[in-house]
């Protein structure tokens, strides 16, 4: 019996080892990579590098446009995870309800998602420059009547949206298939105890969702972090500094200016970041139950 | 019947990889990386009359989608190309040469043929890494009709400039076509720059260096003043509009000019092919010089890897050849570093002019800083023309100046 429990994890361990390894390789080696180039000042491409210890990371600390750089991206990515939570758990219950053309309607819904951000961006960028200001002066709104990228103060949002047309597909997608593997009779237990429609999403969907809604809260909040094509794809960052995220500046450092090492460390804080946040989330989601 | 299909097969697929190494075998083989998208078809050309001269060298040219990227990364993992084209004044070139990227060429026999002012100009630590071959210059593009029409003579001085401005404007036609949504503020501020001081050069030394403040020169508000007041005669939502829509608005004729590089030519021409444009300098005020920036647009290096470094040479030597440097000058309608090539493209004449005496020509200032200094002063312009706070923009340009 012990000889045979035994066999069997070897082979288990045999079956899992080809994955393991190219897991090993392709993702843990990378990142201890990363880290340890993190603690030197490698340019990117050269021979020759020092130790630097965690100088990148407390240089980071006094670096002004890149903390500036954190603070729009956390208040994006608020608006984001926000945002597409809602719009997401809200079309996923209207789609739920559909009879009539339901697979054209899935389908209409779905369509964001396959395309690619940078194309979403670029055609988003013409949006902004032909219709907006046209609708602006015919509705006679002073703000909208220019390019809203080329407003410092409206450039964010603009971008905010693009993420957010893009961004609910999925989740819509998720949040729908897991409103669908609620089972039905507790609705109709619910219906029959008299609870209303109100009633029957706060105390049976929201709660039967919860683990649905921390895994699009979390993508979400990954996707909002790591803001990069639609801001590339758009304003580069400007205008002055207005759109520059977190990941504009680990590019522009990397890849601009050099710093390899040094973008690497802003990558592995941010990756602290995102860790930490998903913690919370899935804390906060849990605590409930 | 199939074990005799499969063993066919199997033959051909043989003999089609004999027949292959066959045609290639005794050759070398060089790879030329090219970092500029434009070139392609301009550099096949080179390369195929390089090849029939050349028979025993097999060049191959790459392109790829973020080529410096791309470079940066075969630079890290040791596998650079064997001829690289560069630009002699990138932070970026410097960084490489530094590292030992590339080869010596200081006494190869390649530059005879090169200017020899602008040639010194490319030298990083006293050696020479690169070869030279073409230069981009900027100015002011303008509609030649509307200025015909509006009965306006080319401006020598910035005053003039304005006056046209002001004359265009009453006229109700918009004066520049400004895209401030990218980097075209870059260009406007750099040029400013150039025509406020004497000699931008030393200036920009002792800022390195650190022995001055951006505050000690009163000429880097003032050309930020000058930039700002361009920018006021450019359509309502210059910040909310890109290059290539800009460049769309010049070539329908929507506006009168446009403060572009040398490079916006062949774009202007596919997008209206009826359009008759010329162009000028960026004229400085009246009483002090006006400079035209430049910087080399493209340049051969050979990796120090290169495992044949001859042939290597020999392609850079067809490079430098007149002829050659002349196709390349027609084709790409740049300025050339090799002496007796002049571009036939008549529209850059008037901003072109001056290299073939390389005076009063000057080097962009972005490509004297640091790596992604460039960037960088394209954001603090952005943010001058939004918020209009000059006191935030000389204190940026301090900490440009400060990053190291």
């Amino acid at each position: 019996m012990v000889l045979r429990a035994s066999k069997n994890r070897a082979t288990y361990f045999l079956f899992t080892l080809p994955a393991a390894m190219l897991y090993l390789f392709f993702i843990v080696y990378p990142i201890l990579n990363g880290l340890y180039y993190s603690m030197t000042d490698w340019n990117g491409f050269g021979n020759s590098y020092q130790f630097v210890g965690l100088e990148n990371y407390l240089s980071y600390f006094h670096d002004k446009l890149a903390l500036g750089a954190v603070g729009r991206t956390l208040l994006y990515t608020f608006w984001l995870v926000v945002c597409v939570t809602v719009l997401a758990t809200l079309i996923s219950l209207l789609l739920n309800r559909v009879v009539f053309c339901k697979g054209f309607f899935h389908a209409t819904y779905f369509f964001p998602a396959i395309l690619s951000s940078i194309t979403i961006g670029l055609i988003f960028n013409q949006i902004y420059y032909q219709v907006v200001p046209s609708l602006g002066q015919a509705l006679n709104i002073a703000a909208l009547s220019r390019n809203p990228l080329s407003n410092k103060d409206l450039a964010m949002p603009a971008i905010l949206l693009i993420n957010v047309w893009q961004g609910t597909s999925m989740p819509t997608v998720i949040m729908l298939a897991g409103m669908q593997s609620i089972p039905n009779d507790l609705y109709e237990a619910s219906r029959m105890d008299g609870a209303n429609a109100r009633q029957s999403f706060f105390r049976i969907t929201l709660p039967l969702l919860k683990p649905t809604l921390a895994v699009v809260m979390i993508f979400s909040l990954r996707a909002g972090l790591m803001v990069f094509d639609y801001i590339k794809a758009t304003t580069n960052g400007g205008p002055g500094y207005a759109t520059s995220s977190i990941a504009i500046f680990i590019y522009r450092h990397a890849f601009a200016e050099m710093k390899f090492a040094y973008s690497s460390a802003e990558s592995f804080l941010i990756f602290l970041v995102i860790t930490l946040l998903s913690l919370i989330q899935i804390r906060l989601v849990r605590e409930g139950d | 019947m199939k074990k005799a299909l499969a063993f066919l097969l199997c033959g051909m697929l043989c003999l089609a990889v004999f027949s292959a190494s066959a045609e290639t075998a005794g050759k070398i083989h060089l790879e030329l990386f090219s970092l500029k998208v434009e070139t392609v078809d301009i550099l096949n050309t080179l390369i195929e009359r390089f090849e029939a001269e050349n028979p025993d060298i097999d060049v191959e040219q790459t392109q790829v989608p973020d080529a410096m990227q791309v470079l940066q990364t075969r630079a890290a993992t040791n596998s650079l190309p064997d001829i690289i084209t560069h630009w002699a004044f990138d932070p970026r070139f410097r960084e490489m040469a530094k590292n030992n990227a590339f080869m010596d060429l200081t006494d190869q026999d390649l530059f005879a043929t090169v200017k020899k002012d602008l040639l010194e100009e490319t030298r990083y630590q006293d050696k020479l890494y690169i070869l030279p071959i073409s230069t981009n210059a900027a100015g002011v593009f303008y509609n030649t009709e509307i200025f015909k029409e509006q009965d306006i003579q080319i401006p020598t001085t910035h005053e003039e400039l304005i006056a046209v401005c002001k004359k265009l404007k009453e006229a109700g036609i918009v004066p520049f076509e400004m895209h401030s949504m990218d980097w075209q503020p870059y260009i406007v501020g750099e040029m400013t720059m150039l025509n406020c001081f004497e000699d931008y050069k030393a200036v920009n030394a002792e800022l390195i260096a650190g022995t001055k403040k951006v505050r000690d020169y009163p000429e880097f508000e003032h050309a930020a003043q000058l930039m700002r007041e361009l920018y006021e005669y450019g359509q309502q939502d210059a910040m909310g509009t890109g290059y290539d829509q800009a460049l769309a608005a010049f070539a329908n004729g929507e506006t009168a000019m446009i403060i572009q590089g040398i490079w916006i030519i062949p774009s202007v021409k596919t997008l209206n092919p009826q359009l008759s444009f010329s162009s000028f300098p960026l004229p400085a005020e009246a009483g002090k010089k006006t400079r035209v920036p430049y910087q080399n647009d493209i340049g051969y290096c050979i990796s120090e890897s290169c495992p044949h470094k001859d042939a290597a040479l020999k392609f850079l030597a067809f490079i430098a050849k007149e002829e050659s440097a002349q196709y390349y000058a027609d084709m790409d309608g740049s300025a050339s570093y090799v002496q007796n090539v002049v571009s036939s493209v008549k529209e850059s004449q008037p901003v072109l002019e001056r290299f073939n005496a390389a005076e009063n020509i000057a080097v962009w200032p972005d490509q004297l800083w640091s790596a992604g200094g460039g960037d960088t002063y394209i954001s603090i312009c952005q943010q001058l023309l939004a918020d209009q706070d000059m006191e935030g923009y000389l204190n940026s340009m301090q900490d440009l100046f400060d990053a190291k």
